[in-house]
């Protein structure tokens, strides 16, 4: 990253601590409050994905990784489902993580805006995404309730990340449309 | 509006320190999963059971199965299929067929994972999240972690509220025949998304403010930190391991006998 480019209020601890902070809540309030129940399991598509795909577009793969993990446990805390906080956090933070390498390496020099970064990354960046995270619940699932009932979750776990990339990409290119500051706000 | 928020009471778990409550819960949730048979799992959920009736009530012990009940059933119908052991005792079609082992392997599923989730029910409503950071921070999460999450916890509820505001905010907007239920899916996120876009940038743009507050509250100097409501001294707890003790030694003889 080019020190001179980026206003240095961006390197303050300060600035850099409440973008997580806000983001994790942002998160939280995503998988909270904007969800979609499904059968049989009792479990729910929620938006958490979209939030996760948002902070990796436009904030980096660390910030994806701590506001993801916490954000998504958080509200596994708040929810009713705190036993499988722990493992939301590694699950959707290294989806984070993974989305907003890929991201990193697919950005064209002075391409920055998501509508640029193309096809091939955006779908390489859902790959990666997808299979860290189904993968990640799969294994713990199939830990704690069996895998043949772990399995069943896979469509569902597919369906939140199909959402979390055609929702938060979008969501991406219009919040940077609408609020050019945020461009500097990537680390 | 949490459903398994801190419940507020006078019990010996209440009462007791949350380091080791934390250990104890790390602890029990291994022995879950550890491989062990049917009976060893039941009397460890038995135990667990006694445990949330004597801290909290009757009603509580079974409240955390509310919320998993269709996966346990889940879990009993689609577990024996892929262990087929012993006598057949059920059969079917062609492939479905239910052996005692099969049985077996599905009670201890799902015990296993009423147990955890009883345990983490436990945990949390004897427990405030308070407790559970300071306890964090005791066992090394940083203190910008313990902060970030603490902030983080504070601005959920008014994000919810903020929310729902721009929600009513944006179908105001819309044609009085439009404001009533959505059913169509695709419409309905078309009605999502303006709402989406609005909760961010207003959640963007209160980064400024908090990190200018923060600064002025002396973050990021080198001074150490204090805390205006420290964990007890761990030498006063030292009693409460009389309690871990116990339990440790009740798992372990359940496992043994």
């Amino acid at each position: 990253m080019d020190q001179k480019k980026y206003p240095r209020f961006m390197q303050l601890p300060a600035f850099r601590l409440a973008t997580l902070a806000i983001l994790i809540a942002v998160t939280a309030l995503f998988t909270y409050m904007i969800r979609i129940p499904i059968a049989p399991t009792r479990g729910y598509i929620n938006f958490g994905d979209v939030s996760i795909f948002f902070s990796a577009l436009i904030f980096g793969p660390f910030t994806a990784f701590i506001t993801g993990g916490t954000g998504t446990a958080l509200a596994d805390l708040i929810s009713g489902y705190s036993q499988w906080a722990p493992f939301t956090f590694f699950a959707h933070g290294l989806q984070g993580l993974a989305i907003g390498l890929v991201v990193k390496a697919g950005r064209r020099r002075d391409r920055e805006v998501p509508s640029e970064l193309g096809f091939f990354t955006l779908l390489s960046a859902f790959l990666a995404g997808t299979i860290l995270m189904a993968g990640i619940y799969f294994l713990t699932g199939g830990i704690m309730v069996g895998f043949a009932a772990a399995s069943t979750e896979i469509p569902g776990n597919i369906l939140q990340n199909v959402a979390g990339v055609l929702v938060g990409a979008p969501l991406a290119m219009a919040v940077r449309k609408a609020y050019p500051p945020i461009r500097f706000y990537r680390w | 509006m949490f459903s398994t928020a801190y419940k507020p009471g006078n019990s010996l778990l209440h009462r007791s320190d949350g380091r080791i409550k934390l250990a104890m819960l790390i602890l029990w949730t291994a022995a879950f999963l550890a491989p062990g048979s049917l009976m060893v799992q039941l009397r460890s959920y038995s135990g667990l059971l006694l445990l949330i009736c004597f801290n909290l009530s009757l009603r509580e012990a079974f409240k955390p199965l509310k919320s998993i009940w269709p996966l346990l059933v889940l879990v009993f119908i689609i577990t024996p299929p892929f262990h087929q052991g012993g006598s057949l005792l059920f059969q079917l079609g062609n492939w479905y067929r239910i052996t005692p082992e099969g049985l077996r392997e599905a009670g201890i599923l799902i015990i296993r994972f009423s147990g955890i989730t009883s345990l983490f029910f436990l945990f949390f409503r004897t427990t405030t999240i308070d407790t559970f950071i300071l306890v964090l921070r005791w066992y090394g999460l940083p203190y910008n972690a313990a902060l970030v999450i603490t902030i983080a916890f504070r601005y959920i509820p008014s994000l919810i509220n903020l929310y729902k505001n721009i929600q009513d905010a944006h179908a105001l907007r819309r044609p009085p025949l439009q404001q009533g239920r959505i059913y169509n899916p695709f419409r309905r996120f078309t009605h999502l998304f303006p709402s989406l876009v609005s909760v961010m940038i207003h959640s963007i743009k209160s980064i400024p403010s908090l990190s200018m507050a923060l600064e002025i509250r002396g973050f990021g100097r080198h001074n150490q930190r204090t805390t205006y409501r420290p964990l007890p001294p761990f030498t006063t707890v030292t009693k409460q391991f009389f309690g871990i003790i116990i339990v440790l030694s009740l798992l372990i003889l359940s496992y043994l006998l």
